[in-house]
């Protein structure tokens, strides 16, 4: 299992996904913008990020491209959980260097899927 | 993790989205962790509580808090102590008992009730009337507890009874409406059994005992306190002994509800049959069709002190569930799997019973789930769910196959 950064400005939201990963045995660290993810990644060293693209004081993108400029913490996939609607922003998300967008709404389940499927193809043990 | 001390004892529960407050209540096979994909979706309108009862899960193991009375007070003291004034009761089978005994106390507190795949019989020794004043529970001092079903004295009591009941049981046997045949044929092979077990029963007492291999290997302190199934406390039926576990198919489901009437001698307790006898990991995996889950449910049944499950299930001796049920003022709904050959579905008669005069209780099947119909039609239980949370008139509740957006 693997422990999972989650930047997400949004209460319910955040706390849906820390909930819906914990039962499918991964750790979570979680924080509510961009800043903190910067400020916390490379002390919790997760496995994975996924971040919120809309957040107050540092936007996912920004943090995303802060990230990418850590030493420690470049070589962690990250995953943007985006809205409906803002599909024509993924560009410049994977441009920021993420690996993936997860549309919202999404179904708890198809969340621990593809979280599952990422983590195998970057050789973290899912099981 | 989240947790909070009732008397002094660790209680586990989890807590998920924001709203007005529904409490989920497991059974006797699982813990709070088979309400996730419900807790999941529930989520986003209402505040959801998850907890585990005395014995399962994270909970404490305190064999004294065991008995049923003790359950339907920690759900009381669990609401007291998280300041939930009110709130909607979601339970499964022996939390569906629960929410239906909390309910029939503290009708005020609870909006409204789903029982899924509720115990429904009515097992104590002497009938209650159905009305719509239940008498008072029977004192929690006079429930079983590990201590008394240790040194035996369960047995002793019920034996007293026993000869009573014998006439009345054997008369049971050829009349009881839902009884199969085989059933019946069980009961008076087992009566004779007893018969015999009785004559023989002072050189046996005499005689050295030779252990077994399945007695000979040393017992934790925890298996030491479970009665072995010769010794389980016995009520007027207990002496049926199930075969040897074998296909799902072999073993036959609790005995379905029938109806009952005012004065009717009750039924002996039935799940003891499954619940005492029968290892739980292996009734989980006869009654559960939940797919990959079931690994994560057995994960669960294991953490349960198998005490607790022997406990609650004798203490139901004192409990008419069906009783309280029918007297409840506020809106409930039954579920069932109609595929659920554990507690399935009460028949036309016992549902006609329920009914009657009532504009608030209505009763459900899910269409091929079986005794978990929350893992395994998910789909189909959430809506339900949801339905049953905001309807005002849950009469018109229906098992919507096809997800109906509401156009505001």
């Amino acid at each position: 299992m693997a422990k999972i950064l989650i930047a997400e400005d949004e209460r319910d939201i955040r706390d849906l996904i820390e909930f819906t990963l914990k039962y499918a045995g991964h750790e979570v660290v979680k924080c509510s913008n961009g800043a903190e993810a910067v400020e916390m990644a490379p002390q919790a060293k997760p496995h994975l990020i996924l971040m919120d693209v809309r957040m107050p004081r540092m936007t996912g993108y920004e943090a995303c491209r802060a990230l990418k400029n850590i030493e420690e913490v470049k070589n962690i996939p990250i995953v943007f959980l985006s809205a409906k609607g803002q599909q024509s922003e993924m560009d410049t998300g994977l441009d920021a260097g993420a690996y993936d967008y997860i549309l919202k709404p999404f179904a708890p389940d198809q969340l621990t899927k593809r979280i599952s499927e990422i983590l195998v193809k970057f050789g973290i043990d899912d099981k | 993790m989240s947790a909070i001390t009732i008397e002094n004892d660790l209680v586990h529960y989890e807590v998920l989205g924001r709203g007005r407050p529904v409490i989920l209540i497991h059974g006797w096979l699982g813990s709070w962790r088979y309400w996730v994909p419900a807790m999941q979706q529930l989520s986003m309108k209402y505040r959801t509580y998850a907890l585990d009862l005395w014995g399962f899960g994270d909970s404490g193991k305190d064999p004294r808090r065991y008995n049923f009375d003790s359950q339907v007070m920690l759900l009381d003291q669990f609401m007291e102590k998280l300041g939930i004034t009110k709130a909607a009761l979601i339970g499964h089978d022996l939390g569906a008992a629960v929410s239906i005994g909390y309910a029939a106390k503290h009708p005020d507190r609870v909006p409204r009730l789903l029982a899924v795949s509720p115990p429904l019989f009515r097992m104590a020794p002497r009938s209650i009337p159905l009305t719509n004043n239940p008498a008072p529970l029977p004192s929690p001092a006079s429930a079983p507890t590990p201590e008394r079903l240790a040194t035996g004295s369960i047995p002793a009591i019920a034996g007293s009874v026993v000869d009573d009941l014998q006439a009345e049981i054997e008369a049971e046997a050829e009349t009881m409406p839902f009884r199969s045949e085989e059933m019946k044929a069980r009961i008076r092979a087992a009566l004779e059994r007893r018969q015999a077990e009785k004559a023989a029963a002072v050189p046996e007492a005499n005689a050295p005992k030779t252990p077994d291999a399945a007695t000979s290997a040393p017992k934790s302190p925890r298996e030491a306190a479970i009665p072995p199934v010769d010794d389980q406390p016995t009520g007027p039926m207990v002496a049926v002994t199930l075969p040897p576990a074998g296909t799902p198919a072999d073993v036959p489901a609790v005995p379905k509800p029938g109806p009952a009437s005012d004065g009717q001698v009750q039924q002996a307790n039935p799940l003891r049959e499954h619940l005492q006898i029968t290892d739980p990991t292996v009734l989980l995996e006869r009654h559960v069709a939940a797919g990959a889950d079931q690994e994560k449910l057995k994960a669960e049944v294991v953490k349960a002190d198998r005490v607790s499950i022997a406990v609650s299930v004798d203490s139901f001796a004192n409990v008419d569930t069906l009783r309280d049920l029918r007297s409840l003022p506020m809106p409930i709904v039954t579920l069932y799997g109609t595929n659920d050959t554990f507690l399935p579905e009460p028949d036309a008669a016992m549902l006609a019973m329920l009914k009657e005069g009532r504009t608030t209780f209505h009763s459900l099947g899910i269409e091929g789930a079986r005794h978990f119909p929350m893992l395994e039609n998910i789909a189909d239980f959430t809506r339900l769910l949801l339905d049953f949370l905001e309807v005002s008139d849950v009469t018109k509740l229906e098992i919507k196959k096809i997800w109906e957006r509401r156009v505001r």
